[in-house]
């Protein structure tokens, strides 16, 4: 997740009265929550319905936001991981994982990024199988790169849980990788 | 596949006791995401909706409040309610718009209408960190700029050398920016104002035409013909001399094409009655009726041009000896004269510097009905008067008329052929660069203006028609201009070869010669000195200014019921008297449509403001047609979606000059984004592969050859982007017309 910028208190507090100024927001987190909500639902269309959910819900309940110190970005994934829930719950991705990653090709090394490719399809196909909880977790802090607090406000839990879900999450990657590499 | 992330204390932390972890960990964390596919238009439209609900709630509340303040409202809320809902409004007024210190940190800044060629100039009350100040400097839209200090004055100058016009600029200084002692400034500045509209209209009308020229229906006639000889009194039928010497007639529209001599026709003239082509062949002096009836050879004396005087031909022969006595020219009865011009000159006598009179030959014997006149052998560019009683032509490099009993050479000589007016009163001719009238002796000249004014400059000498509305046309192989008889009213078409315009009775058309082929085409800046274009911009104008009043009646007036039925039910607004509410108009471009009286297509942009901040616009196209009355109205209308503005590139206007589709924007842009933006189909949907060329805000498209019909369409994806990598705030499409951009189209088959 990117570092806010330096103003961002002041155009998130304009934003709750000025539609120009939340207009800023969306300029600045569209891509982020964009590229969340697909690379859970795997769906260029459901990307963009819950996209337009997020962004819809967030001008809705702006005016109820309270700055916590943590960053505005935290509290718009928050938002997005209820509506991926939701929307996951209903429809499961049908695309396979596979296609969410690059694939390195050409140059020197090409058989470890082949095998590096293989690892890391295998290892977030791993992910897909965590319990909710878990696989949020995990999504936020090892693709977002979200801090442990900013992934607490998200999952509206305590940090120690968020660490016990990361730390469990990795666990069962490395017990079930150990396993489908046999 | 992978990325490269800095370490993660958090993440150290906590495998730090079970470090087999930590390689999982690794792998999952720098293990990337493919970009996901996104359609920046899904992006854009949800932008819009989303503000657009943000507006929505926003009057909502604002609305609310005002109920809540009225009277009753306020007296169940009480007091404490009172003081919340008070609290709330002056949240709500200061988030309408960035808090402004310019009164304590600039003592001058643009505001309200400026020229857009002037640079913006911010004058600090105090000394400023130069350095801070730049670069916490913003332009919406998105302006490349450099800056130049001269004590506390702030001079910014767009890359482009000129902001872009119709333009509303927001220019904020963040709080980043410094004064010289380092003190941070508490508050964003903020600057907004507008640029004007170009002096001409910003939208140069279709195909590179001025104001005072409306050209359309260009169309093939004649492939191969060699001359046009001339029109007939009703202005359907075009006769001409093709490439074998045919002598032949064609519809305007191009059918009931007619052969009316085989060939070996030089030189033609067609009565004034219309009925009648006297020709040169093979040596003679013949008469023919133009459906080919009644042919008569005249007289067998080897003549090198012919006109008509009346109901006379007259013929020119060439002679080393002059011979005497003069022969005067035939006075036409006035059963067969011309029809009387619309503009009376005194008909000048010629008096002066009489040099040997000529007369009609000896060694020829005029049939009746003809009248000879010699001229030297040397003599050129030779142009009977229409009524038949002069003749000027070029004598080496002087300028000689003849009214077959007294030749006079002109005092200052003509560079060209000259044109007559209708009324044979004078000439108009161009010579030392410059386009002048004068009285058929060479007296009175005047010059109208300089043939560069005309973009006529270079070696090519233009052909001149002059029309029986006292307007002028100059073709050359390369442009066509149009200029009145008072050197008013000019204006040309570039890049596109109209040779030897001649004009049609009417002066509504004109024949004229592109790639050795005959061509016609519709002018419609003929009577009153104004074209179609024009008129209908000043029915718009009155339109949209109208409806800015909030006038409806008024805008109503200037519908027809076509038109009022399209501003009625789901159509677009009349007026808006809610917020935003309209605030200005502009034009984005303006097209004849081809086809003659097929009207006019305006597309104009709407910009809807909440007080004084423009926060939306929406473009809305205009179609006008001339009713039976000749009074121009507006036919059809139909509106494009509402786009947020100062979010993302804007075109500002649109217009196609010959084989180019010029398209100027609000905005710097990302020139990397423009290639693959830029889309133009013909009318079946094909891609057009076009080359697309951009500076200074301005994307030039240059178009292959193509077919002259109505249809095409330039897209622009909101793929395309500005220097800041905003998305252009919505799809642009440009329909236009390709009449005007083809060089060599295909002949059309009647």
């Amino acid at each position: 997740m990117q570092p806010p910028r330096p103003d961002e208190a002041r155009v998130v507090e304009r934003a709750k009265t000025d539609p120009e100024a939340f207009g800023e927001l969306y300029d600045r987190y569209f891509q982020q929550m964009y590229r969340f909500v697909f690379s859970r639902l795997r769906d260029q269309t459901a990307a963009e319905d819950v996209t337009s959910e997020v962004f819809m819900k967030a001008l809705r309940s702006i005016p109820r936001y309270q700055d916590t110190g943590r960053p505005f970005a935290a509290w718009l994934y928050q938002i997005a991981a209820n509506a991926v829930a939701d929307r996951y719950r209903a429809h499961r991705p049908t695309v396979d994982i596979d296609e969410l990653f690059d694939v390195g090709a050409g140059g020197p090394g090409l058989d470890d990024l082949a095998i590096r490719g293989d690892e890391v399809r295998r290892i977030w196909k791993i992910v897909e199988t965590l319990p909710a909880p878990q696989r949020t977790a995990m999504v936020l802090k090892f693709q977002e790169d979200m801090k442990l607090a900013d992934i607490a406000q998200v999952m509206s839990k305590s940090e120690g849980a968020v660490k016990l879900l990361i730390h469990r999450g990795v666990t069962k990657v490395r017990s079930s990788f150990a396993e489908s590499g046999r | 596949m992978s990325r490269r992330l800095p370490p993660d204390p958090e993440l150290e932390d906590l495998f730090a006791r079970d470090p087999s972890l930590e390689p999982y960990a690794n792998l999952l964390r720098t293990s990337r995401l493919k970009e996901p596919p996104l359609d920046p238009a899904f992006r854009s439209a949800l932008r819009r909706q989303i503000l657009e609900e943000a507006w929505r709630r926003t009057e909502r509340r604002s609305s609310l409040l005002a109920s809540l303040f009225r009277g009753p409202g306020l007296a169940w809320a009480g007091a404490s309610m009172a003081a919340v809902l008070l609290a709330i409004v002056v949240v709500q007024l200061s988030g309408q718009g960035t808090p402004v210190t310019q009164v304590s940190y600039l003592s001058s800044y643009p505001t309200g209408s400026v020229n857009a060629d002037q640079p913006i100039t911010l004058t600090f009350s105090q000394p400023m960190d130069h350095q801070t100040v730049e670069q916490a400097i913003h332009i919406e839209p998105a302006t490349e700029v450099k800056f130049s200090w001269q004590g506390n004055q702030l001079t910014i100058v767009p890359a482009a050398s000129s902001l872009a016009p119709n333009t509303q600029y927001h220019v904020t200084i963040a709080p980043t920016a410094t004064t010289a002692t380092g003190k941070p400034i508490d508050k964003p500045i903020a600057v907004t104002f507008n640029t004007q509209t170009p002096p001409s209209p910003a939208p140069t009308p279709n195909a590179g035409r001025s104001p005072g020229i409306g050209l359309a229906g260009e169309r093939l006639l004649e492939p191969g013909a060699v001359s046009i000889v001339g029109w007939s009194a009703d202005g359907a039928t075009i006769f001409y001399i093709g490439r074998s010497g045919d002598l032949g007639s064609v519809g305007a529209d191009g059918q009931q094409r007619q052969t009316i001599v085989r060939d070996g026709v030089r030189r033609a003239a067609l009565s004034p009655s219309g009925m009648q082509l006297a020709y040169i062949r093979a040596g003679s002096v013949a008469v023919v009726g133009t459906d080919g009836s009644g042919l008569q050879v005249l007289a067998q004396v080897d003549p090198i041009d012919l006109g008509w005087s009346g109901a006379r031909i007259v013929y020119a022969i060439a002679s080393e000896v002059l011979p005497t006595p003069p022969t005067a020219l035939p006075t036409a009865s006035p059963a067969a004269s011309p029809s009387p011009s619309p503009s009376s000159r005194p008909t000048p006598v010629p008096a002066v510097s009489p040099s040997p009179a000529p007369s009609s030959s000896p060694s020829s014997s005029p049939a009746p009905g003809a009248q000879a006149l010699t001229v030297q052998a040397q003599a050129s560019n030779l142009s009977f008067a229409p009524d038949g009683k002069h003749l000027v032509y070029s004598l080496g490099s002087a300028t000689v008329v003849s009214d077959g009993t007294t030749v006079i050479t002109w005092a200052q000589p003509a560079g060209s052929a000259v044109a007559w007016s209708p009324d044979s009163a004078s000439v108009a001719f161009t010579a030392d660069g410059a386009l002048f009238t004068a009285a058929p002796d060479g007296s009175r000249r005047l010059q109208l203006t300089t043939l560069g004014m005309l973009a006529l400059g270079g070696p090519e000498i233009p052909t001149v028609s002059w029309s029986s509305t006292d307007q002028l046309l100059l073709g050359t192989s390369k442009v066509l201009s149009t200029i009145r008889a008072d050197g008013s009213n000019g204006g040309d078409v570039r890049d596109v070869e109209y040779s030897h315009p001649l004009w049609a009775p009417a002066a509504t058309r004109f024949a004229f010669m592109r790639g050795g082929d005959l061509w016609v085409a519709n002018l419609s800046s003929t009577g009153g000195g104004s074209s179609a274009l024009d008129d209908a911009g000043k029915v718009v104008d009155s339109f949209m200014q109208a409806r800015l009043a909030g006038d409806s009646a008024k805008a109503s007036s200037l519908l027809d019921s076509d038109g009022r039925q399209a501003y009625a039910g789901d159509g677009p607004p009349l007026v808006i008297t809610t917020d935003p509410r309209p605030r200005r108009y502009y034009v984005i471009s303006a097209q004849l449509l081809p086809g003659a009286d097929a009207g006019v297509q305006y597309v104009v942009r709407l910009v809807l403001a909440r007080g004084s901040t423009e926060v939306f616009a929406y473009d809305e196209t205009l179609t006008l047609q001339r009713r039976s009355s000749g009074t121009l109205m507006i036919h059809a209308a139909k509106a494009g979606p509402r786009t947020p503005l100062g979010n993302g590139p804007s075109v500002v206007s649109a217009a196609v000059r010959g084989r180019q589709v010029v398209i100027a924007f609000d905005s710097d842009l990302a020139p990397e984004t423009i290639a693959s933006a830029v889309k133009v189909t013909d009318p079946t949907g094909r891609t057009v592969t076009v080359k697309a060329d951009y500076a200074n805000r301005v994307l030039t498209v240059t178009l292959p050859e193509l077919p002259p019909v109505t249809g095409y369409r330039l897209a622009l994806a909101t793929s395309l982007q500005d220097i800041d990598h905003q998305p252009l705030t919505s799809e642009f499409d440009f329909d236009f017309v390709a009449a005007a951009v083809m060089a060599s189209p295909s002949p059309q088959v009647p």
